[in-house]
């Protein structure tokens, strides 16, 4: 017998505005209003302001660890600008600039960097789960939630943010073929920004792209310029459509990078080289978008001095506000363990500062007898 | 390394953890120098951690007045990096240090102040101490002198009760324990009651709330018999306390007790509704109390006590319900104050409330104290009726038999009823026998009427 | 001797055994270029290469699978897991396969692998950065469970536990790592596995604790005019029950300290075989002071949380008034 073909298959890159300024009218015209472009650049400076003042919070002592987003604003701003106010954003740590996008308050998130869970107390409205810290365990929970969507027959799905390190845990595999085999409206949006801390892609995924993991479970696969705003868009339209119309995954690998370290408790001059970085700064989608933008005379330098004055304000308001924020109360953390507070629990709250937390202060009072 | 808090005047900047766990970085540049005004976030030094080269930033505007430290100097987590002075706070440093409170003048060398600062009980750099020094390269064998006594708990207890160290009691117990009889003994010398030297207080173990009062004890009792002895248990604590209160009350007031019986049932069926609304296990008991605040309101002499000092009778408006608990430390009897206000279920939960207080012992003095009136469920324990002694200076007694099934008669009829033996006993001084029965009849006639108990 | 931290203490212990060993590989999330997030493998990549400091992708199960062929085959692999938070994928591995292996086989196959996973809270990190599971793990047959609590026995332990026929989990308490500093011997030497030390003598109260806490009973110590004894566990499991035995029955009173939260922490176990040997010495009920059964709270709160010397201060005075 001759040996024939099983499978034939190949993966789109879609880019199209490049860091040269080149732009694709036949796919971008008319993708994003320009009205919305310019906000959508605001969010952008914005959020790379929020990056540099939290650089220098933490390194004054006056926020925790921090993850910085910069270099990588237009994947999940794109995503969440495409997404339904409705549709779940279930993202890791580095989307700022999408959740900005959904409305969230700022200082949740310094607030939750400045070491205080109630940064995690997001309303409802907005459908953004909390920031996940464990990698990749975010995408079954997703997956899970647009099930949900699916079950109650509603329109709503859900986008999946994450790493390409993430895709190398197994949660990543068992997410993409839940929904794969059970028609899951999901989207899985992998922001390769090739370093997972100081590990490079290469060791994460061997193969030429990442998007092509999904083919392994027959789930739809897209590759885009991730610091290209349009190409998002446009792999997120695709999506959103196939996941909201027909129920099935789509993977986007959006191919960007962390021009930042890893976090601020990390270093990359450690193990990357400055070329590279100086190589990525090129492909920067701040300056993408904004060159783009006077190329179309919707910017000037007035606009931009303006917008930097502004995004400074924002920031350092935010900041204010949540370092204004009453610290919260060691007894605080006793009521959020169960919906009801066991009563070992009460208990460890009431003697917390005793000799023995959570024992009957009449077992501690050694002798304390009762004149019958 | 946890955070570091920045004084709240800006006096100074301390030393941040600049990663995860960092406790120390090298200076490695100066990017300001004294009397340059920087502005939040602006760098003033390059710092080196293990982790990491880091430029670490001004947290607020400031002048520059004094750089702590030199490039290449390794300086700690918590420790000034800089100070700041505007004209103002320079001329405060430079007064007395007794001068501001801001403390804007610390001298470097004490350190002490900015040590506050950090938070976490792990400061920047630990010295461990010399005690903890590493004596040999692995633990030397500990000595074990065994010149403590083997004892358990219960009889640590006993000998802490007898203000004894146990250490000095020669055990007699398997394998060299000290038993509660080697306690004794050791207390008592060959006499069974023991005769610690009064008074007695707990020599060695301090602060323990309860100190054994010496008892006071008549010169001229018979003598015992200290043969053929099972166990010898030491007369002392609550059970002393219940014996001297007994022992008083009926020395002082004159008993009588009358008994009769209550055919309750109709009042057991009400009940079992009672106890299917409340969703909750309910006994007779709280109805019988009911029905002791009610008769009390028709013959309010037995609502008192008496005030033997003063030669005087308190008769006492609102009924404070003594109730006589068993526990394990001995007779208890806790006080639901203001009875008569509360409904069957809520004296159904008082009760079982207090009895839960009494069993763990966690019940306030208060509510130990004040009764005006007793009840003792002696039936609970398969008693009918009783003679119960007076809860002195109480006037009153009632005790609660167990109801049971028996045969009665009426009209010439035979029939099974569900009844109740009380007994009460009065102190004859205040009470009269007639006024006692009277009160026993209004109590049963209640009993039996359960709608004339519960609505009226 | 060099007056060393306790990531150097352990960075020595590496560095010493694959030199003399070439069936040692350390491999894991950042260990090799970056010297791992806490610097703990600085300077092996460069001085051992790519093929024994192994960058592995971003898999906690993959790295403790995998780890546990390389152990099968006989090769003596040290996965690190970045922080005690990131266990949970690799929970598999570890006790359905790593503990059971010697078992299920007898002995055809054997797990002498040494997984290192910093430990606990007090360093301003991030959730899941500050947990302290080593109960979890000490319940687990088949695991030895090691927790130093300063760069001699973090050095000691490290080689023993290399040198182990079994897997041992390798805690290292982060807010120590460099806390202090501490006379270490250049040459090599092992602590044993199982054994206790007795950090100071007392007569009147015994102190147990391990890691982190083990400092903060240092300064409550201090602070006491009380004479007492400090055990440092510095190995969970097995449990060297024998020298709190004889501690306890000097003292006839002990305190428990540690970080993980309070129900059915290793405490726990602890004051059940105190009860089970000491019974007839107590003078006193044993108290634990320790996390409470929350989750453990972000870093705003994480120094509430933590025992610190005053909550172990009130303890000793509690336990001695008795």
């Amino acid at each position: 017998m001759p040996i024939t073909k099983a499978l034939e298959t190949q993966i789109d890159h879609v880019s199209i505005l490049d860091e040269h300024g080149a732009f694709d009218e036949q796919l971008g015209a008319g993708l994003i209003p320009d009205e919305d472009l310019i906000k959508l650049y605001e969010h952008m400076v914005v959020c790379r302001q929020l990056d540099e003042v939290a650089f220098k919070l933490q390194r004054s002592g006056r926020m925790g660890t921090f993850p910085q987003n910069m270099g990588q604003e237009a994947t999940s701003l794109g995503a969440a600008y495409m997404l339904d106010d409705t549709d779940w954003m279930v993202t890791c740590y580095r989307e700022n600039c999408g959740l900005f996008w959904r409305g969230l308050p700022m200082e949740k998130i310094l607030q939750h960097w400045m070491g205080d869970e109630r940064g995690n107390q997001i309303d409802r409205e907005h459908y953004c789960t909390p920031i996940a810290v464990p990698i990749g365990t975010q995408m079954l929970h997703a997956t899970g939630l647009a099930w949900a969507a699916k079950y109650r027959e509603e329109k709503q799905i859900a986008c999946t943010f994450f790493g390409d390190g993430a895709t190398s845990e197994g949660d990543f595999h068992e997410a993409m073929n839940f929904a794969a085999n059970l028609d899951i409206p999901v989207i899985f949006f992998c922001q390769n920004n090739q370093w997972a801390i100081s590990v490079p892609t290469s060791i994460q995924c061997s193969a030429p792209t990442v998007a092509q993991r999904g083919i392994a479970y027959g789930v739809e696969c897209l590759q885009c310029d991730g610091n290209d705003i349009f190409a998002v868009a446009w792999c997120m339209k695709k999506a959103i459509e196939s996941a909201r119309e027909h129920h099935r995954p789509v993977f986007i690998e959006a191919v960007t990078y962390r021009l930042g370290d890893h976090t601020t408790a990390d270093d990359a001059r450690r193990y990357r080289d400055e070329e590279e970085v100086e190589l990525w700064k090129t492909r920067d989608p701040l300056n993408r978008m904004r060159e783009y933008l006077k190329g179309k005379k919707l910017w000037n330098d007035s606009k931009q001095a303006e917008l930097q004055e502004r995004a400074e304000k924002t920031v350092a308001e935010a900041v204010e506000r949540a370092e204004t924020i009453e610290a919260p109360e060691i007894s605080d953390i006793f009521n959020w363990t169960f919906a009801e507070i066991p009563e070992q629990i009460a208990k460890q709250r009431d003697t917390m500062r005793t000799s023995s937390i959570g024992q009957d202060p009449a077992q501690i009072a050694a002798e304390q007898t009762t004149n019958a | 390394m946890a955070g570091v808090t920045q004084p709240k005047d800006q006096s100074h900047f301390i030393l941040p953890d600049l990663g995860e766990g960092v406790h120390e970085a090298e200076l490695i540049k100066w990017r300001v120098s004294v009397g340059d005004t920087v502005k939040e976030h602006e760098t003033i030094a390059e710092m080196e951690t293990d982790k990491a080269l880091v430029e670490v930033p001004s947290p607020w505007n400031g002048t520059i007045s004094e750089l702590c430290g030199a490039e290449g100097e390794i300086i700690l987590v918590g420790s000034v990096l800089v100070r700041y002075g505007t004209p103002e706070t320079a001329a405060v440093a430079a007064a007395p240090a007794a001068a501001s409170e801001a403390a804007a003048s610390d001298e470097p060398s004490d350190g002490s102040e900015d040590a506050g600062t950090v938070v976490g009980s792990v400061s920047g750099e630990l010295t461990v101490s010399d005690r903890f020094a590493r004596k040999a390269p692995d633990p030397v064998e500990m000595t074990n002198g065994h010149t403590k006594a083997l004892a358990t708990p219960a009889v640590r207890r006993i000998a802490r009760e007898f203000g004894i160290d146990i250490n000095l009691v020669p055990g007699t117990g398997r394998g060299g324990r000290v038993t509660a009889s080697d306690v004794h003994a050791h207390a008592g010398g060959t006499s069974a009651a023991p005769t610690p030297s009064a008074p007695a207080t707990t020599s060695s173990a301090p602060t323990s709330g309860f100190t054994p009062q010496a008892v006071a004890i008549p010169a001229d009792l018979p003598p015992v018999d200290a043969g053929n002895v099972a166990e010898v248990i030491p007369f002392r604590g609550v059970r002393r306390k219940i014996a001297e209160a007994l022992d008083q009350s009926v020395k002082t007031a004159v008993h009588f007790t009358v008994v009769d019986e209550a055919d309750v049932t109709a009042l057991d069926l009400k009940r079992r509704e009672y106890a299917k609304v409340l969703g909750a296990k309910l006994s007779l008991l709280p109805f019988v109390m009911t029905a002791i605040c009610k008769a009390l309101r028709v013959h309010p002499a037995l609502n008192a006590i008496v005030d033997d000092a003063q030669s005087q009778i308190l008769r006492k408006d609102s009924v404070n319900l003594g109730c006589a608990v068993d526990t394990e430390h001995g007779l208890m009897v806790p006080v639901i104050h203001g009875a008569e206000t509360l409904s069957v279920a809520q004296l159904g939960q008082a009760v079982s409330q207090i009895a839960r207080g009494c069993k763990d012992r966690t019940i306030e003095r208060e509510r130990l104290t004040g009764g005006t009136f007793t009840i003792s469920n002696v039936g609970s324990y398969g008693g009918m009726f009783a003679t119960p002694i007076i809860n002195y200076p109480e006037v009153a007694i009632l005790a609660v038999g167990r109801a049971k099934e028996r045969v009665l008669a009426e009209d010439g009829r035979m029939f099974v009823g569900n009844v109740m033996p009380l007994s009460l006993s009065c102190d004859h001084r205040v009470v009269d026998g007639a006024e006692g029965a009277r009160f026993l009849n209004t109590v049963v006639t209640l009993l039996q009427n359960p709608v004339e108990l519960i609505d009226s | 001797m060099a007056n060393i931290t306790l990531v150097q203490a352990i960075n020595l212990a590496l560095v010493q055994e694959m030199e003399k060993d070439d069936r040692v590989l350390v491999l894991g999330e950042d260990v090799g270029l970056n010297g791992g997030v806490f610097r703990v493998t600085e300077g092996l990549f460069k001085r051992f290469g790519k093929d024994r400091v192994v960058d592995t992708p971003l898999a906690e199960s993959g790295i403790i699978g995998t780890s546990i062929g390389l152990a099968m085959s006989g090769l003596r692999p040290i996965p690190e897991i970045q922080f005690e938070g990131f266990l949970g994928p690799a929970y598999d591995q570890i006790c359905s396969h790593a503990a059971r292996m010697r078992t299920r086989t007898r002995a055809a196959f054997t797990v002498p692998l040494t997984i290192r996973v910093p430990v606990g809270g007090g360093i301003h990190a991030p959730e899941l950065h500050s947990d302290s599971p080593e109960t979890i793990y000490a319940h687990q047959p088949g695991l030895k469970v090691v927790m130093p609590a300063s760069p001699y026995d973090a050095k000691g332990l490290l080689i023993s536990a290399i040198r182990d026929p079994d897997p041992v989990i390798f805690f290292e308490p982060k807010r120590i790592y460099r806390a202090f500093r501490e006379e270490v011997p250049e040459d090599e030497y092992t602590v044993p596995i199982g054994k206790a030390r007795t950090v100071c003598e007392g007569e009147e109260l015994t102190i147990v604790s391990w890691g982190a806490s083990v400092v903060q009973c240092m300064q409550a110590i201090e602070r006491s005019n009380a004479s007492i004894e400090l055990v440092d566990l510095r190995t969970i499991y097995p449990l060297d029950m024998d020298a709190i035995e004889a501690s306890v029955k000097k003292t006839g009173r002990c305190v428990i300290v540690h970080e993980a939260p309070k129900t059915s922490g290793f405490g726990s176990e602890i004051a059940a075989q105190i009860m089970e040997r000491c019974f007839l010495h107590l003078e006193a009920p044993v108290q634990r002071v320790a996390g409470f059964d929350t989750i453990m709270p972000y870093y705003k709160l994480e120094t509430d949380y933590l025992p610190d010397a005053d909550r172990i201060e009130k303890a000793i005075e509690e336990v001695r008034a008795y």
